[in-house]
């Protein structure tokens, strides 16, 4: 009991020293002025890129992952578990080494397309997603598992295309699932910095997403940086409140 | 035939290697304990497992050959399954359940639904349609379940111990439900269950299989005769005798009459008694009997040092006695001699 108590203030704690700190006066003016508003929209469109992207493909892996068995099935899972232990930063410079103008992959992206991925906002959607995805994938993979292929084969018996099957059976009965691995993931991406800093870098108007903006005026401008900050708090809380309660019906999810 | 199948699925250590037909219109009951491969049969008709040897026919056509690289997927075949986890789909209200089957094979919304309330309304339903299958009781759910699979009107229905997990009274509902709809299908019906009442209730025809294999094939009374493994015996060599419940007295149809422990139940029935509590006696028995009549023996089927004697008179059934006592009685055929069943002996499932 004390234990829990101490860490719910353990977690309080940081959130009551920022609000506390924070410039009030200034609030409205700093949040009026065209760089937090650029960094703003940046990572909200970004965040949500890499969302979008993280279910366009985290979809079909978690429901590889889940309803197949195949060789190499554990290493799989861990290679794309990977991005969610591993340090950011070392995720952005492999990224770089892969992606990156003399990398692997990227000078044929380069060449080819004439694609720069470093150093851009599609780099920062790039660095976000490769963080973010897992946290989609986890969820949707153990929603899956937990709703069993039951349902499945009875629809297959029934005259059910797979993919019928999977719009009208498969994907209903994941919907909470869905929808938690999507906050998950959007949370992650939205602030996400240490990949984002290292692959796409850190310029104001281009790459700079909040949390880059937070460190990078934390020096320079304290207030500036703990008005950001209480932002992506606001933002964050309040996008986690608002789907537990409404969409998720309080239900059974750990969100 | 309407359903041809030689199944050889091979899995680890057990095997399962099982020739299985049926006829139009018949109801072959799979029999056999927990884990004997009943279910995987199942899934190996609906298509939901591929079998490693042999072939699967419905209606003379090849749904299954691995040698002629044959495999009709699950959801060209024409079979309907209704299962003890009954898996109606839960997002989806009871009328989008029943419709399901019609929608996927791209009957038009209007005309699916207008066919799934007609189902809905034959297994004796109304006014559920909207609800949420969460908010069925589970006898409504096998309802529903069974509806689901009948309006797809498919030639095979696959019943995987539908009446499994019920409570008995609801048994007894759903159970008379499914003799009411097996008797009007068309198609074949095969049904996997452990319990020897379903079987003798439902089926035309008892397979019985055991880890994998099938021991045997015939109808109900035959197999009860013959048995011809100690767990056949034991499974389903007991008697059943049908007929109805009346104040106490259970009325065999056929005429006879035998005094029961279970009074406070009316109504069609089925009488189980062991072939072991049926005692023989050379002259009437006295004392606390209270169901005595005179037989004829008119078959015996030794087993080890157990005999059965097969009985004719006013109550048809098997008694299992000892050799020694069989020898001591002279049992043979055509011998008369006195039967006798203790009231508790007898067991009363309504029907």
């Amino acid at each position: 009991m004390v234990l829990a108590a101490l860490a719910i203030v353990f977690f309080t704690l940081p959130l009551v020293g920022l609000v506390g700190r924070a410039p009030w006066s200034d609030v409205s003016s700093i949040l009026r002025s065209a760089g937090v508003r650029q960094a703003l929209k940046l990572s909200m469109i970004c965040s949500l890129c890499a969302t979008a992207l993280s279910v366009l493909l985290g979809l079909p892996l978690a429901w590889l992952l889940a309803r197949h068995r195949f060789v190499g099935h554990s290493v799989v899972r861990a290679l794309c578990m990977l991005s969610m232990v591993l340090p950011p930063v070392v995720g952005g410079v492999a990224l770089l080494f892969a992606l990156g103008p003399s990398g692997l992959v990227g000078q044929w992206l380069e060449r080819w397309f004439d694609v720069h991925l470093p150093f851009s906002a599609a780099g920062v959607v790039v660095a976000e997603t490769f963080v973010a995805m897992p946290f989609f994938v986890v969820t949707v993979e153990s929603a899956l598992r937990r709703t069993g292929a039951g349902h499945d084969d009875t629809a297959r018996t029934l005259g059910a295309s797979s993919w019928y099957s999977f719009r009208r059976v498969t994907l209903p009965g994941i919907r909470s699932g869905l929808i938690a691995g999507a906050v998950l993931s959007w949370a992650r991406a939205f602030g996400e910095f240490g990949a984002t800093i290292t692959f796409a870098g850190n310029f104001p108007g281009k790459t700079q997403t909040l949390p880059l903006s937070v460190y990078s005026t934390l020096g320079t401008d304290p207030q500036r940086a703990m008005v950001l900050a209480l932002l992506m708090v606001v933002v964050s809380f309040g996008v986690l409140v608002a789907l537990r309660g409404r969409w998720l019906g309080g239900g059974d999810l750990v969100l | 035939m309407t359903l041809r199948a030689h199944i050889v699925v091979a899995r680890g250590s057990s095997s399962l290697d099982v020739w299985l037909n049926a006829a139009p219109g018949e109801v072959v009951a799979l029999l056999g304990p927990y884990g004997s491969g009943k279910t995987t049969i199942l899934r190996c008709i609906a298509g939901l497992v591929a079998i490693d040897r042999g072939s699967i026919e419905v209606r003379g056509e090849t749904v299954d050959d691995p040698s002629a690289n044959v495999f009709v997927p699950s959801a060209h075949r024409s079979s309907g399954i209704m299962s003890h986890e009954h898996l109606l789909f839960p997002q989806m209200s009871v009328l989008e359940n029943v419709a399901f089957g019609l929608r996927a094979r791209g009957v038009d919304k209007a005309v699916a639904r207008q066919e799934a309330r007609h189902w809905l309304r034959r297994v004796a339903y109304d006014g559920f349609e909207r609800s949420r299958p969460g908010q069925l009781s589970e006898a409504q759910a096998r309802r529903v379940t069974l509806a689901r699979a009948l309006a797809c009107e498919p030639d095979l229905l696959l019943l995987d111990d539908p009446l499994g997990a019920l409570d008995p009274v609801t048994q007894v509902e759903i159970r008379r439900e499914l003799r009411r709809h097996l008797g009007e299908f068309r198609g074949s019906a095969v049904l996997v269950t452990h319990d020897p009442i379903d079987a003798y209730t439902l089926a035309d025809r008892v397979v019985i299989v055991e880890s994998g294999h099938v021991v045997q094939d015939g109808t109900f009374a035959e197999i009860a005769t013959h048995p011809r493994s100690t767990y056949v015996a034991e499974l389903v060599g007991l008697n059943m005798l049908a007929g109805s419940m009346m104040g106490g007295v259970f009325a065999v149809d056929g005429g006879a009459t035998l005094v029961v422990a279970a009074v406070d139940i009316d109504g069609p029935a089925i009488a189980v008694i062991r072939p072991q509590a049926v005692s023989l006696h050379a002259t009437k028995p006295e004392g606390g009997q209270r169901n005595t009549w005179m037989a004829a023996v008119i078959d015996v089927n030794r087993r080890a040092d157990r005999v059965r004697v097969r009985l004719q008179g006013p109550v048809q059934l098997t008694a299992e006695i000892s050799a020694g006592v069989a020898e001591t009685l002279g049992i043979r055929i055509g011998l008369e001699l006195w039967a006798a069943v203790m009231a508790t002996e007898i067991a009363v499932t309504l029907t």
